[in-house]
């Protein structure tokens, strides 16, 4: 019962606070056409040019961002690049390298083998040198001996020759030019 | 030079015979000789040297010794 | 080591080969001698240029027949012969021990060694005058001879049997010419013979040494006559050296030999016939001097086909004074000879070496003998380099040029630079082709002015290395074809392309 009495009482109070503020249902009627009236005046003069504005600010912020990325896209490409031109270099380097050094070895070669032909010829010219003087003491020797045995023949022929071996020998002499003038 | 031409120079080793002489007269006569004059030089060993003008005939030992120790 | 059996044995032999007969000989009697001139007394049936015995192993030649005596020169012994000696006649004219015997030996114009390498068993001998190839014995003059100096291989080429006079003051490079020449032989069956006539001693070392070092010696003989030799034997020593050579073109080989030089053999020659009191004649030489040279130059020849086929080639050298190439002897060899190399020592001095004037210098008969290929391209050589010359003395003038002058100009420079070559560095063939090529291009036009030398040998190294297939390819003998040409340029080009990286990067690097 009690519980009955109270609320009845909330609702007669609340009844007699909206007759007191002089608010009737037509008044809150009208408030709410109100409302309605400014948020759809609103709507369309305030949120179209801010939403407008916000999808802008936010295309804005794409292009950028797409930006960002070609940037970033490029730098990628340039470091590749990059990359590429050193290998390039490098191997144009060690190509610089190698053909330098081929010329080098042949050079080298060159000159290897110039000292090989070099130290051919000394040794040659060591050995005619010592073939040489071989043929010379052979022939110091040679002149030696004949020397010494024509002086022995002059002194055994001097002394034996007899007077009738030396007629014969003027004899013969005298023939034989006069063969030669004759014939 | 004529006279020189006429007279045969003859070097021999020792003195020469009479049968070495008719010969060497003989030789020279050939050559258009007619005057010999003589040498002896022992030094050439043996065999004779006759020099007629320009010509000379060298049959001496000496000069045949001096030709194999050339050539050797 | 020594056996003396055998000695023994050997002279054995030789005394049983000793002809045993007494001799009977032309004598005469040394009536005055001095200078190393005798006049003899007797002597009748003496012929000229015999050879006499005279009285304690001398020699002499017998030069001048006269009425009542005889004047011969002295080979030695002219301060132990006395008057009154006796002189025999011989009946032998002098001889040249000649053969291959004689290859890379040093001797005497009598064929004795100077070199202290040892006897020289010759297997023959020949009279040093012989009179030259007749005119149906000699063909034609068709195969070249590489000096391995694009210079005269390209303007003045050389072929073999040719004569050709190397002219200049001293000090221009004469001798250099012709011992890279003996060096280039390497390899092409050419036999060298380098006839030194009163040089001086120690600058024949020195050619000697070249030679020896460069491998040249085994196909070369050197016949030297120094400074201080008898007159006489200067005098024989080309005579000589013409006889070895003849030796070996009967035998139907090529042969090059150089006369270094002409200008003191005739010296030498004046001064015997001045002593002998034969008349002087136009800068006191005698009269026949002319006949003096002739008669050496006509013995080098080529062969027909039929006699063999063989050459000399001579290289006669003449010295000038002050450039005056109107004197007596060098108008008499220049007349004889088949062309001139004409050296100046106004070039050698401003760097052009060799010191070659290519408006002087000319070769008769060696263009027929030239390489087709380098014939093909070395055509405009000389009229370029003529236009050049002009232009260059214009530009002193220091005018204003167009871009068209200045090209010529450039290019002429750079010809001119790629022509100068270093001593002892030989071209072949090939490689003159190259270098031709690529001087009268547009490669040309991207090397720095002062680079073209080092471009040029750097060039040559790096076709050799890594464009080998370029020189391979290569035939001299047939026309250069247009894709070969494109082949050498886009080689050149590439070696520029990796020279001038080279050098930014070097410059960098600084």
């Amino acid at each position: 019962m009690f519980e009955f009495d109270s609320g009845m009482m909330i609702l007669s109070g609340i009844a007699d606070m909206f007759e007191r503020l002089n608010i009737t249902w037509q008044g809150i009627l009208l408030h709410l056409f109100n409302l309605v009236i400014l948020t759809v005046g609103l709507y369309f003069l305030l949120f179209k040019p801010v939403k407008k504005m916000i999808r802008e600010r936010q295309e804005k912020v794409k292009k950028i961002e797409k930006e960002n990325a070609d940037l970033n896209e490029e730098v990628k490409a340039l470091k590749n690049s990059s990359r590429e031109a050193l290998a390039e270099a490098k191997k144009e380097a060690a190509a610089m390298h190698e053909n330098a050094v081929k010329v080098a070895n042949r050079k080298a070669d060159e000159i290897v083998s110039d000292a090989k032909a070099r130290a051919k010829e000394i040794v040659a010219r060591t050995e005619t040198e010592m073939d040489e003087e071989r043929a010379k003491l052979r022939s110091d020797l040679e002149k030696q001996i004949a020397d010494v045995s024509l002086a022995v023949a002059e002194k055994v022929v001097g002394r034996d020759i007899t007077k009738e071996d030396n007629r014969r020998l003027i004899e013969e002499s005298l023939k034989e030019w006069s063969e030669k003038e004759n014939g | 030079m004529a006279e020189e031409k006429l007279v045969a120079k003859v070097v021999v080793s020792e003195k020469p015979d009479d049968s070495v002489l008719r010969m060497v007269a003989e030789f020279v006569k050939k050559r258009g000789c007619y005057k010999t004059e003589y040498t002896i030089d022992p030094d050439i060993i043996g065999g004779i040297v006759i020099r007629i003008g320009d010509k000379v005939y060298d049959g001496s030992l000496r000069s045949r010794l001096e030709t194999i120790r050339q050539s050797l | 080591m020594l056996d003396l059996n055998e000695i023994g044995k050997e002279l054995k032999e030789k005394i049983a080969k000793v002809k045993d007969d007494g001799k009977s000989r032309s004598t005469g009697k040394i009536v005055y001698s001095g200078d190393g001139i005798v006049k003899i007394a007797g002597l009748s049936d003496v012929k000229y240029n015999e050879l006499l015995d005279v009285r304690g192993g001398y020699h002499a030649l017998a030069l001048n027949l006269e009425h009542d005596s005889v004047g011969a020169v002295l080979f030695s012994g002219e301060d132990r012969v006395r008057f009154g000696d006796y002189v025999y006649s011989t009946g032998k004219t002098l001889e040249m021990k000649v053969g291959s015997a004689l290859l890379g030996r040093i001797v005497n114009p009598l064929g004795e060694p100077l070199d202290g390498l040892g006897e020289i068993a010759a297997e023959a001998s020949r009279p040093i005058e012989y009179p030259a190839p007749a005119i149906m014995d000699r063909g034609k003059v068709n195969k070249p001879l590489q000096t391995g100096i694009l210079a005269i291989d390209s303007m003045i080429p050389i072929g073999r049997g040719q004569r050709e006079l190397i002219i200049g003051d001293r000090q221009t490079g004469k001798t250099a010419i012709a011992v890279d020449t003996i060096l280039n032989q390497k390899g092409e069956n050419v036999i060298c013979i380098y006839v030194s006539i009163g040089q001086k001693a120690s600058s024949l070392a020195k050619i000697i040494n070249t030679l020896r070092q460069g491998g040249a010696m085994e196909y070369t003989c050197v016949v030297s006559a120094t400074a201080d030799d008898a007159v006489p034997l200067q005098y024989i020593a080309p005579y000589s050296g013409c006889a070895l050579a003849e030796h070996f073109m009967y035998q139907g080989k090529d042969v090059l030999i150089v006369y270094d030089d002409l200008s003191k053999h005739a010296v030498a020659y004046r001064a015997m016939s001045l002593l002998l009191k034969r008349p002087a004649g136009r800068e006191a030489y005698p009269g026949d001097v002319f006949y003096l040279h002739s008669r050496l130059l006509e013995r080098s020849a080529k062969l027909s086909e039929e006699k063999g086929g063989g050459s000399i080639t001579a290289l006669p050298i003449v010295e000038t004074l002050a450039g005056d190439i109107s004197a007596y002897i060098p108008t008499n060899v220049i007349s004889i000879t088949d062309g001139q190399i004409y050296l100046e020592s106004e070039l050698f001095n401003s760097g052009v070496r060799p010191a070659v004037n290519v408006g002087l210098s000319v070769s008769r008969v060696g263009g027929s003998a030239q390489r087709k290929a380098i014939r093909q391209i070395s055509g405009q050589l000389r009229i370029n380099l003529a236009q050049y010359r002009e232009l260059a003395i214009f530009m002193q003038f220091g005018s204003d040029l167009d871009s068209e002058t200045q090209k010529t100009l450039s290019r002429g420079a750079k010809l001119t630079d790629t022509l100068k070559q270093r001593q002892y560095l030989n071209y072949t063939v090939r490689e003159m082709i190259v270098l031709l090529t690529v001087a009268q291009s547009n490669v040309i036009d991207g090397v720095p002015a002062k680079k073209v030398g080092e471009y040029n040998e750097g060039l040559l190294d790096y076709i050799r290395v890594n464009r080998k297939e370029i020189l391979d390819g290569l035939d001299p003998d047939a026309g250069l074809s247009e894709e070969m040409k494109e082949k050498i340029l886009a080689a050149a080009q590439e070696y520029l392309n990796f020279v001038s990286d080279e050098e930014a990067e070097g410059e960098k690097n600084v």
